[in-house]
């Protein structure tokens, strides 16, 4: 699988390591002098384009929740883009009258939009099953 | 000459191309879920997580540690990769039961990794089904190391070490931990991997071994 530029890995990174502007970067760039392979992103990746899975489980998203703030939105469609990479041409956000929707039937919830949103107004956030992995981000985590 | 040149090395130092770092690595393809390895761990670094108690995951443990053969292994029908993991290949062994000659040590009981096995009428009796066990090792992260507020725990030498003396039994290094398997015992942190390779040692179809790991930071 390939990345879909969501900006989990950016998150949940305990130690920074992962740094990723959505708007100027094709993909996240990992700084190796920080890493210290826990492997919290390979377990959280949603679409497994990080391969490190030795210890660690790849972790289940139970349900996500999607929200835009409007008064903030500028009608960008930045999150249009986003999303077409995940979703492969189809998109869950859409512009009606100069502001951003969701349509969280398509919505996945991997939070893509969120990352690339420039003025931070859309907010996933996913909740996660708590059994196996743990670490910074545990059974909930906020986009952005 | 030769001071300036390290002078610059040292000012700007070369990127690493690779993050490595030598940790026990789980063939899952091989693994029984047998629980040897849990048991010999000195310091309880491997996390044994099943969906439901009281299943047989097959692992053959019982049959091994019986010391009057009151229970049939299948130890010379199968090979030794095909028990354990698949359950329906050792379905033929379903029925199995402890026989009549059981003088009840309680050794099967004591060692089911799942607590399979279960005394009824003074008989003892295992439960039959897929418990979806699961194991996970100490992943030698670091990340108790680098929580740790006190420094008692350091990482050194490829290996997790624990001074006692400076611990304030805060637990932040239980927090930190992303398999879970870092627990306060004897309100002192435990469960952190010391690669002392006893578990490799330990297990029956060589699952487990001491290997680098190594990531050139690529995502696809």
């Amino acid at each position: 699988m390939i990345c879909i530029r969501c900006g989990t890995c950016v998150r949940v990174c305990p130690t920074n390591a992962i740094k990723f502007n959505p708007i100027t970067d094709t993909k996240p760039t990992i700084d190796l002098d920080k890493c210290v392979l826990c492997e919290l992103c390979g377990s959280h990746c949603p679409t497994m384009a990080i391969p490190v899975l030795w210890n660690l489980p790849v972790r289940k998203l139970e349900r996500h929740t999607i929200s835009v703030d409007r008064n903030l939105c500028i009608g960008c469609a930045l999150c249009v883009d986003a999303c077409k990479i995940t979703l492969k041409g189809d998109h869950a956000p859409y512009i009606k009258d100069g502001l951003a929707y969701i349509d969280e039937k398509k919505c996945i919830g991997c939070g893509a939009c969120a990352t690339t949103c420039p003025t931070e107004c859309i907010r996933v956030v996913k909740f996660y099953s708590p059994k196996v992995v743990r670490g910074r981000a545990e059974e909930v985590l906020v986009i952005p | 000459m030769t001071a300036p040149a390290t002078a610059a090395a040292a000012a700007a130092p070369v990127p690493k191309t690779k993050v490595m770092k030598r940790k026990i690595y789980r063939d899952m393809s091989k693994c029984i879920l047998c629980g040897r390895c849990r048991n010999v761990c000195p310091t309880k670094s491997i996390k044994f997580t099943v969906e439901r108690r009281g299943l047989c995951t097959h692992c053959n443990l019982c049959a091994e540690v019986c010391p009057v053969k009151a229970i049939d292994s299948f130890e010379t029908k199968f090979k030794p990769e095909d028990y354990g993991k698949k359950y329906f290949l050792t379905s033929t062994y379903k029925d199995r039961v402890i026989k009549f000659n059981c003088v009840k040590c309680m050794q099967c009981y004591e060692k089911c990794p799942t607590g399979a096995i279960r005394l009824e009428n003074n008989e003892l009796k295992i439960n039959k089904g897929d418990a979806g066990a699961s194991i996970i090792n100490c992943s030698l992260c670091s990340l108790c190391c680098i929580a740790c507020p006190t420094e008692a725990l350091k990482f050194e030498l490829g290996r997790v070490k624990l001074y006692a003396d400076l611990c304030v039994l805060c637990g932040e290094c239980v927090r930190a931990c992303p398999p879970q398997t870092i627990h306060l015992k004897d309100r002192y942190p435990a469960g952190y991997c010391v690669l002392c390779g006893r578990c490799v040692r330990s297990c029956p179809v060589g699952a487990l071994s001491i290997k680098t790991e190594s990531w050139e930071g690529e995502i696809e």
